[in-house]
């Protein structure tokens, strides 16, 4: 049997327990430039590479101890002049007779090691690619995560602003409504109505006013205001002016004295950044009189009812506010059935293009002279005013502040 | 946790006594290594066997790369064990990598371990010129994690992705399990690296435990100068040096490596 295996084809070797080589054939001996009984005695894995050899006292010679064989084991065998060999060990544990007989053939696999290390690179490169994927990903999910709470804490931050912006805005809605002027109650004998239009619209208040209220005596406050100056500023402004002049009035001033102490309050105390123009006017229904006080006001037009003629109302004093000490005359008009009387600030005079073609006070007199006393209300007088100026500032516009107070006197059937 | 911990190492234990021996095993397989040698023990001492976590029937789940990137994890295995089972005081026998396992876990321990007996152990594998021979050069090193890894190539490709979620078809995990000595290539590689490249030589005076150096007379990895390098720098170490070669003298010659076992429990008056 020695023959056979001694001239078989492949590398054939035996060995002791203890890993010592007891044979080895020709094939073996001539792979590794070995002759004779150069190999007998020899320690196994003293063939191997060095890596080899570790990998045997692990590996190998556990397993082919225990399991008693070992098959197609990738390995490296160092020829007697250097050189490394890849082969395939089989090997295998046999007893006879007691006594444990190892043996074990080897296959040289030049070509197959090169494959198969290139399938390792392959199987390397593939498992960093699947490894940069997996990080990829993962750093693709921690950013849709990192996003998603961003987008989270978006949303309650929005909350809260729209919590904050809806009570700013009910605070600002209050507010203007206590500022913005507007008829509460009817006054005897009268027809009124008013069209009132601030330049900030969004404001909801201007710098113009106007102010209708009782008196102690049974008499009622007509005022028209214009603070120089639009917006928020002048709104403010206009509240003192407004509230001082019926603190005035109610303690049972007279007009012009009412202006001549507003003034000087006014002026002495720096209240304004700049000046009013203002028409007071107390109007006593039992004997249709109005008296007035006109501190540089657009002249109020008076549409009497029987001519059909306009008459117009002037300043009695300077603007308020500017200087301490100014004078104000006081008037008295004494109204009849079915007139009208239009109190109004700038901006509805100033209408226009341009300062050379503005509506001006007569403008608003023609329109007023227009309407015929019979189908008169003191809203279609007013409507009428409007549309006439807007008609007139088609291209411009109305830009300034525009109040319009109109009072009608009431008919004898309209009272009855 | 106490279960956890038996079940993540697969802890068998058993035998009778007092005092317990604790068998460690080396890099390559895992506690069948011991089968030879046990049965000479367990009428006098309990036995704990166990498998490090990513060898044998350990749960592989619990591998993680960071904790067992250096032997502190693999001594960390040894003292949760311990812990698990309120051990105090045992004989720690630790082959190869295990023996500078045990020294770390008994450092870290004090009072761990009464006696440890180390089978083939070493502090450094790489040689470290010029005064220093551990037995190996890197390249050599470089060259066992090629073999390894040819050697892994048949089932690795399909086998590998299975381990790693075995949740998926539990009986090729199975199959792997089976299999002795094998393990899942990226983990048996790590620890391969592990124990090659590390150097524990200057944790040798922290060492506080009697300890039996068993030395083979012709071992491949772990030579003669190195058993004796520990012998010089383990105080109260006695080395024995054994007829058996290789590396693997509780396989190869259990009854020697029985013998000089016992003949230092008897001298301890362990037995």
């Amino acid at each position: 049997m020695n023959d056979l295996l001694n001239d078989a084809p492949c590398a054939f070797l035996t060995f002791s327990s203890e890993s010592l080589i007891e044979f080895a054939n020709a094939a073996l001996l001539s792979l590794l430039g070995y002759a004779g009984d150069e190999l007998r005695g020899r320690r196994l894995d003293s063939l191997l590479s060095p890596g080899g050899r570790v990998f045997y006292q692990t590996h190998l010679y556990p397993l082919l101890h225990m399991q008693g064989r070992l098959d197609e084991i990738s390995l490296s065998l160092m020829t007697k002049g250097g050189e490394e060999i890849p082969v395939l060990l089989y090997a295998q544990r046999t007893e006879k007779e007691g006594v444990d007989f190892y043996s074990g053939v080897l296959a040289p696999m030049r070509q197959r090691r090169r494959f198969e290390e290139e399938l390792i690179l392959a199987r390397r490169a593939a498992e960093e690619a699947a490894e940069g994927q997996r990080a990829a990903n993962a750093a693709l999910e921690e950013a849709r995560r990192a996003l998603e709470a961003q987008h989270a804490e978006l949303q309650t931050l929005n909350a809260v602003i729209e919590a904050r912006s809806e009570r700013e805005r009910n605070i600002a809605e209050r507010l203007q409504d206590a500022l913005r002027p507007a008829l509460h109650g009817p006054v005897p004998g009268l027809d009124l109505a008013y069209y009132y239009q601030p330049a900030l619209e969004e404001a909801g208040v201007g710098g113009d006013f106007f102010d209708v209220f009782p008196l102690d005596s049974g008499r009622y406050a007509l005022v028209v205001g214009d603070l120089a100056g639009k917006g928020l500023d002048a709104a403010a402004q206009t509240a003192t002016v407004r509230h001082m002049l019926r603190a005035l009035l109610y303690i049972g001033e007279e007009p012009a004295s009412a202006i001549v102490k507003l003034n000087d309050m006014l002026a002495g105390n720096a209240l304004l950044t700049g000046f009013a123009t203002l028409f007071v006017g107390v109007y006593d229904p039992q004997h249709f009189a109005v008296t007035y006080v006109s501190c540089g006001q657009e002249p109020g037009l008076l549409l009497r009812a029987d001519t059909g003629g306009v008459e117009s109302l002037m300043p009695t004093g300077p603007v308020l506010g500017a200087f301490a000490g100014s004078v104000f005359q006081q008037r008295c008009v004494l109204l009849e059935p079915e007139d009208v009387l239009c109190l109004f600030t700038d901006g509805l005079t100033e209408a226009g293009l341009e300062r050379s073609n503005m509506l001006g006070v007569e403008g608003i007199a023609d329109l007023l002279r227009e309407e015929t006393p019979e189908a008169q209300t003191a809203a279609s007088v007013a409507r009428r005013l409007i549309d006439g100026t807007e008609m007139f500032a088609t291209a411009a516009g109305i830009r300034d502040d525009v109040c319009l107070l109109v009072v009608r006197v009431q008919s004898k059937t309209d009272s009855d | 946790m106490t279960e956890n911990i038996l079940a993540r190492n697969n802890v068998r234990v058993f035998g009778e006594g007092a005092r317990t021996i604790i068998f460690a095993h080396g890099f390559g397989c895992d506690q069948n290594m011991w089968r030879l040698v046990t049965g000479a023990f367990d009428k006098s001492f309990r036995i704990v066997l166990f498998d490090y976590v990513g060898a044998g029937k350990s749960d592989r789940r619990a591998y993680s790369p960071e904790r067992y990137g250096s032997l502190a994890g693999y001594a960390q295995d040894v003292r949760d064990i311990c812990a698990a089972l309120d051990l105090k005081d045992a004989i720690f026998v630790g082959h190869s990598v295990s023996g500078m396992i045990g020294a770390l876990a008994s450092i870290q321990e004090p009072g761990l371990f009464w006696d440890m007996i180390l089978v083939c152990p070493s502090p450094r594998y790489i040689n470290d010129p010029p005064d220093y021979v551990g037995g190996f050069e890197r390249a050599e090193i470089e060259g066992l994690l090629d073999m390894m890894e040819q050697n892994y190539l048949g089932w690795a490709s399909f086998l590998a992705p299975v381990v790693m979620k075995n949740s998926d078809r539990p009986e090729l995990g199975q199959e792997l399990e089976d299999s002795f000595c094998s393990t899942d290539p990226k983990t048996a590689r790590q620890f391969a690296e592990v124990t090659f490249f590390s150097d524990n030589r200057a944790d040798l005076p922290n060492v506080r435990t009697p300890s039996l150096i068993i030395q083979c007379s012709d071992d491949a990895i772990a030579p003669i100068d190195v058993g004796e390098y520990l012998f010089r720098h383990l105080a109260g170490s006695s080395l024995r040096v054994i007829e058996a070669t290789g590396h693997c003298p509780h396989l190869s010659h259990p009854e020697e490596t029985i013998g000089v076992i016992q003949d230092y429990l008897t001298a301890r008056n362990l037995l």
